[in-house]
């Protein structure tokens, strides 16, 4: 595919993408449900930007910016969810009946 | 010399990793705040998607233009490259005063990021973006001068180092409207 297509499609498909999660965000429904759509359709847009925009399928080998890529993704998941699984866990030890400790 | 200019995009690209990571403890301190409010608003009496709707889709143009503006540019058409960055700084632009009007009214209101955790948090993660934003618009004034000066195939190097960074800039406002915006919107 041509760069300039593909910086249609990403386009396009980035467009799509948003139109869909703000129109889901205002549906009435299990919050759960809503919040797992809005995960799944921005993940499904950073992999639309990260090939069509910023060429990640690209590279040759060695793939150093792949590579480079997925341990900042394994930084951001463990730095993230750590912090929240921590916090969420702290707050619940200190707040509630202390028998139950996690 | 060619040598090297090859690994200035690599190089760039850590940059970029890095502040990933930056804007990922940002996230997390935002999550791990976002509920206290402090018996003030919450985030969804104080967002109005369609505003934010709109300034998504300005920035993600702008991601779009910025892209024709490397092609134009790898094709030796300086012209077309710098409208396509002209138009990608007036999207960019739009992007950022409607952010400040977003926030010159929270701060107006009495909303502002001394008022509680939750907005401290909100104001220190999408005004770092924002920031990241303006230096950009900077940045491209300048590329865009180099370019008018001196043609495009001395600075295609730099050209395209900024379009990385602002590609990232869109982004990081994907998980910013997600997790800020819409999922705080959620009752």
């Amino acid at each position: 595919m041509t760069t300039i297509r593909k910086y249609i499609l990403g386009f396009g498909l980035s467009v799509a993408l948003t139109l869909t999660a703000f129109w889901a965000a205002t549906q009435s429904g299990p919050k759960e449900f809503i919040i797992a759509a809005l995960v799944a359709l921005a993940v499904a847009q950073l992999f639309v930007q990260l090939i069509c925009f910023l060429h990640l399928d690209e590279e040759g080998k060695p793939r150093w910016n792949f590579i480079t890529f997925l341990f900042t993704a394994f930084v951001v998941i463990v730095l993230v969810g750590g912090s929240i699984w921590i916090m969420y866990h702290l707050e619940h030890n200190m707040t509630d009946d202390t028998s139950e400790i996690w | 010399m060619k040598e090297h200019t090859n690994h200035i995009p690599f190089g760039f690209w850590v940059y970029i990793m890095s502040d990933c990571v930056l804007f990922a403890s940002l996230f997390a301190t935002y999550a791990v705040l976002q509920g206290a409010t402090f018996g003030g608003p919450t985030p969804r009496e104080l967002f109005d998607l369609q505003f934010i709707l709109i300034e998504t889709i300005l920035l993600l143009t702008s991601s779009f233009t910025v892209g024709l503006a490397v092609v134009f540019a790898r094709e030796d058409k300086k012209h077309l490259a710098l409208i396509a960055l002209g138009a990608t700084l007036a999207l960019g632009l739009a992007f950022l005063a409607m952010e400040v009007t977003e926030f010159k009214h929270l701060i107006s209101e009495g909303y502002g990021p001394s008022a509680n955790a939750f907005l401290s948090s909100f104001f220190t993660l999408v005004g770092t973006h924002g920031l990241h934003v303006f230096f950009g618009a900077l940045w491209m004034i300048v590329v865009m001068i180099h370019i008018f000066r001196s043609g495009v195939e001395k600075n295609l190097t730099k050209l395209g180092i900024l379009s990385m960074f602002w590609h990232f800039l869109d982004v990081i406002w994907i998980f910013i409207f997600t997790f800020v915006y819409l999922i705080g919107t959620l009752s």
